[in-house]
């Protein structure tokens, strides 16, 4: 499904990434990526889905290359990303969070909103049904009216799992979606994601909390100072004495 | 907008060739001093991520003090009225920063940038109020020229020259061998950084203020020698300090240098074609060109901050 | 009577204005500080259309056109960059803008200004209270289009854009068609207002149309909200008011002249007190203070 080949990637002197390839494919539900800090894991996802471009390398997805597509046409191919800083639109209520994300709207066109105010009615209740359906499931239709934010941490990331809910991608980044919040919430986002596996969709996450890893991913990957040096099964990960080295020797690196 | 320069137009290609000569020498002259007012753009934007839209003011501000102390109860000459001027516009940028934009250094850009226009019309009201809102000149009878085989160079123009060539070299040694210059550098590579190996952010925002006020006034005097005060002068030059550094790329102080100079060179080298009304209107549209073609910038810079 | 109808309509003109500022600034997060461009460019093509004995409405029409086909076209460059260096560079576009109206005499008449332009007439009736009347029907239905606007999914859409253009980005909005059409919508409004205000005053020239103008607009949208309908309404109501009333000041006859820097010094004092302290404006969108 998605292929990467041979990306690397330098910021100023910094070697980011040196020659990562992977390929996923539909098999897999749910594909960990893992690695110390600073090992490259954003910046991979970010040249995934295109706000950040490579040096040398190829993206294709569905058999399509990507290289010079825009954030919105690779989302139109079916990639959808959610951040690491829970970005919120906080001015915006939590329906409006959910609500404006699909894409074309009939109503996002204004000789539409005019002239044919009826067909956009129709689309805008299709929409604002799913979407009330998407609360409902994340637990947070009590607060559909409020400002975004004025919700916790924890049901941030909620939300922002429900706006990739309002979209039908195929793949999903998730770059840490269970960072800093509590585990009763991390069950709920657990219980979500597997009924969009369910659905059909595949996920590749970036993740630190290792228990959580083993438990939804079925292959892991690693990376470390922008290699990909492992990749295999969770179990395996942990035995594997390069993936070992790497997190124990993180610090040192880190002070040298 | 009087002219004290003289030059000749003839119709023979040889003299021809002169009058360009002498429009590029005008627009380097021009462009050495608007240099000086981007570098401070560009400095205060490295600090503080906005573009400081009262820097115009601290231009005009500069041409008005030393007019100030030039005339009336004070009555220095104008040598000496450069001191106490540029003293009064220092003091002017510092209490910016200490009571308006150092408050407002974690807000968004846009909102500083908003503050710093209500500033400047505070400001330029003050010097309309005082000065009222007609053209001035210093008295003075420095406008002899040199003719220098048929180009024709002002004193004015020489003292503009000198004086950048002077203010560069010392930014340059500043920024290298200092420590404040060297810290803000840090400063502007990342301010969470700097904070976390105890760079003080405040003595860095002073000095940055410190060298982009001094940079402004004086060039604003050697300019407004050169021509005339106007309350307005500030906004012009102030565009064209922001075109000069969107030339040059953002938070590159020899690219301001260099965009500064651009500047300068085309709005002279346009006078020969278009009519001179319009000479502002090439910053803008180099403004518009320059978006077009390499939004990044034409000198790019791998990463943000001075260098 | 009179002064306080010419006061009306001048509040009504700054009410359309500011409202078409903030369909940019408020909901799309474009800090327009050119927007003075447009409101030039559809002063002066309401007027050369009108004296070139075309109806007043017809000049209307043709000065939201003009301007909203401008405002598309100029969008396109700029909109590369992004808040405050788009600040800057549209504030550039407005003297460029008005650069062009002074120099190019055979068609503005450059500095001397474009005297005796058609006044508005409805059914024979040339006085203050058909301006009033029309400018009253002008505002109340632009601003019902832009409210209407901002409450359709293109409002939402631009509100997304505004909080993040990344997260607009990864869920696939064409954040640049986006911004353009905003664009092209402010300004054939203040297209619109600029042609009322040129055919209100009946004289127009290139310095009518300067930074102080943006200044005054800006004001009136930061001081009354960012982002809320009624925000600019309050704010140049209250703007309109405190500058006027600035001539009532009881100041020494010497000091009558300066009234006007006063002024902009008094404006210029608000904005940055207000950046200091309430960010926000009177209105503020969301009840919820978001420290920033």
């Amino acid at each position: 499904m998605l292929n990467v080949t041979s990306i690397s990637k330098k910021f100023g002197g910094n070697q980011v990434l040196t020659d990562v390839s992977i390929k996923l494919d539909r098999a897999t539900p749910i594909t960990g990526l893992i690695g110390p800090n600073g090992s490259g894991k954003s910046t991979l996802f970010q040249i995934i889905m295109g706000f950040c471009s490579q040096d040398s390398g190829r993206v294709e997805f569905s058999g399509r290359r990507l290289d010079s597509l825009p954030p919105e046409k690779r989302c139109h191919a079916g990639l959808s990303l959610t951040f690491q800083d829970s970005r919120m639109l906080s001015f915006m209520t939590v329906e409006d969070n959910l609500t404006a994300i699909p894409t074309p709207q009939y109503g996002e066109s204004l000789v539409r909103t005019f002239l044919f105010p009826r067909m956009v009615r129709r689309q805008e209740q299709e929409i604002r049904d799913k979407a009330s359906d998407i609360l409902k499931l994340l637990s947070l239709s009590d607060q559909a009216r409020q400002p975004a934010g004025s919700l916790s941490y924890g049901q941030r990331k909620l939300l922002e799992i429900g706006r990739v809910m309002m979209t039908d991608p195929q793949l999903v980044l998730l770059d840490e979606p269970t960072a800093g919040i509590n585990p009763t919430l991390i069950q709920s986002l657990v219980n979500v994601l597997e009924t969009l596996v369910d659905k059909g969709i595949r996920f590749f996450l970036v993740e630190h909390n290792m228990p959580l890893v083993s438990q939804l991913c079925d292959r892991v990957l690693v990376l470390d100072a922008g290699e990909l040096i492992f990749d295999g099964t969770a179990a395996d990960a942990r035995s594997d004495e390069k993936v070992v080295r790497a997190y124990l020797g993180s610090d040192v690196h880190a002070v040298s | 907008m009087q002219q004290q320069r003289c030059w000749r137009i003839c119709i023979t290609p040889s003299v021809n060739l002169l009058y360009y000569l002498q429009l590029l020498i005008n627009g380097i002259v021009a462009g050495s001093v608007y240099a000086l007012f981007a570098v401070g753009l560009t400095m205060v934007y490295s600090i503080f991520r906005f573009i400081n839209f009262s820097h115009g003011e601290l231009i005009a501000w500069g041409a008005y003090s030393v007019l100030l102390f030039a005339s009336a109860p004070f009555n220095l000459p104008l040598w000496l009225a450069v001191f106490p001027a540029m003293l009064l516009v220092v003091t002017l940028a510092q209490l910016q920063n200490r009571f308006v934009f150092s408050p407002l250094k974690n807000s968004q850009p846009v909102t500083l940038l908003i503050a710093s226009i209500g500033l400047s019309f505070l400001l330029r009201g003050l010097l309309q109020l005082y000065f009222g809102s007609d053209l001035r000149s210093y008295e003075t009878s420095l406008y002899e020229s040199i003719d220098i085989g048929g180009i024709f160079v002002t004193h004015v123009q020489m003292a503009m020259l000198c004086l950048s060539i002077i203010f560069f070299v010392a930014l340059h040694f500043l920024l290298t061998k200092t420590l404040i210059g060297k810290s803000m550098r840090a400063v502007s590579d990342s301010i969470e950084l700097a904070g976390i190996y105890g760079i003080s952010t405040r003595n860095v925002s002073i000095f940055v203020w410190t060298i982009s006020s001094v940079f402004a006034a004086s060039g604003g005097f050697l300019l407004a020698l050169d021509t005339s005060l106007d309350p307005m002068m500030g906004l012009s030059f102030m565009i064209k300090a922001f075109a000069a550094i969107l030339l040059g790329g953002v938070g590159n102080v020899w690219g301001a240098l260099l965009g500064g100079l651009c500047i300068g060179i085309i709005e002279n080298i346009s006078t020969a074609f278009v009519s001179p009304g319009y000479k502002d209107f090439s910053a803008f549209a180099l403004i518009v060109v320059v978006l077009l073609f390499r939004p990044q910038g034409v000198i790019a810079v791998a990463k943000q901050g001075i260098r | 009577m009179e002064y306080f109808l010419h006061i009306s309509i001048i509040c009504l003109i700054y009410i359309l204005f500011s409202s078409s500022l903030n369909l940019e600034l408020g909901c799309a997060g474009l800090y327009n500080f050119g927007h003075v461009g447009f409101f030039a460019i559809g002063a002066y093509s309401s007027t050369l259309i009108t004296l070139s004995d075309y109806p007043v409405w017809c000049g209307f029409l043709s000065s939201m056109l003009i301007a909203g086909a401008v405002g598309a076209l100029f969008s396109w460059p700029v909109l590369r960059l992004t808040g405050d260096y788009f600040g800057v560079a549209s504030l550039a576009f407005a003297e460029m803008v008005r650069l062009l109206l002074l120099n190019e005499r055979w068609l503005t008449r450059g500095p001397m200004g474009i005297p005796g332009i058609p006044q508005i007439e409805v059914m024979g009736r040339i006085d203050n209270y058909t301006n009033l009347v029309v400018a009253l029907l002008l505002t109340t239905v632009s601003l019902f289009i832009l409210k209407k606007i901002l409450s359709s999914p293109f409002g939402r859409t631009l509100k997304l854009i505004r909080e993040d253009e990344h997260v607009a980005r990864a869920f696939g909005k064409n954040v640049v068609s986006f911004k353009i059409r905003t664009i092209a919508i402010g300004s054939a409004f203040a297209g619109l207002a600029g042609a009322f205000w040129a055919h209100y005053i009946g004289y127009i020239s290139p310095n009518d149309f300067t930074l102080q103008l943006t200044v005054l607009v800006l004001l009136c949208v930061v001081l009354g909200g960012r982002g809320t309908l009624l925000g600019p309404v309050v704010g140049s109501i209250i703007v309109i008011a405190v500058g006027e009333g600035l001539r009532f000041l009881p100041l020494p006859a010497s000091m009558t002249a300066s009234v006007a820097h006063i002024q902009s010094m008094l404006f210029g004092l608000v904005l940055v007190l207000l950046m200091l302290r309430r960010p926000q404006g009177i209105i503020a969108e969301s009840h919820l203070l978001q420290e920033t």
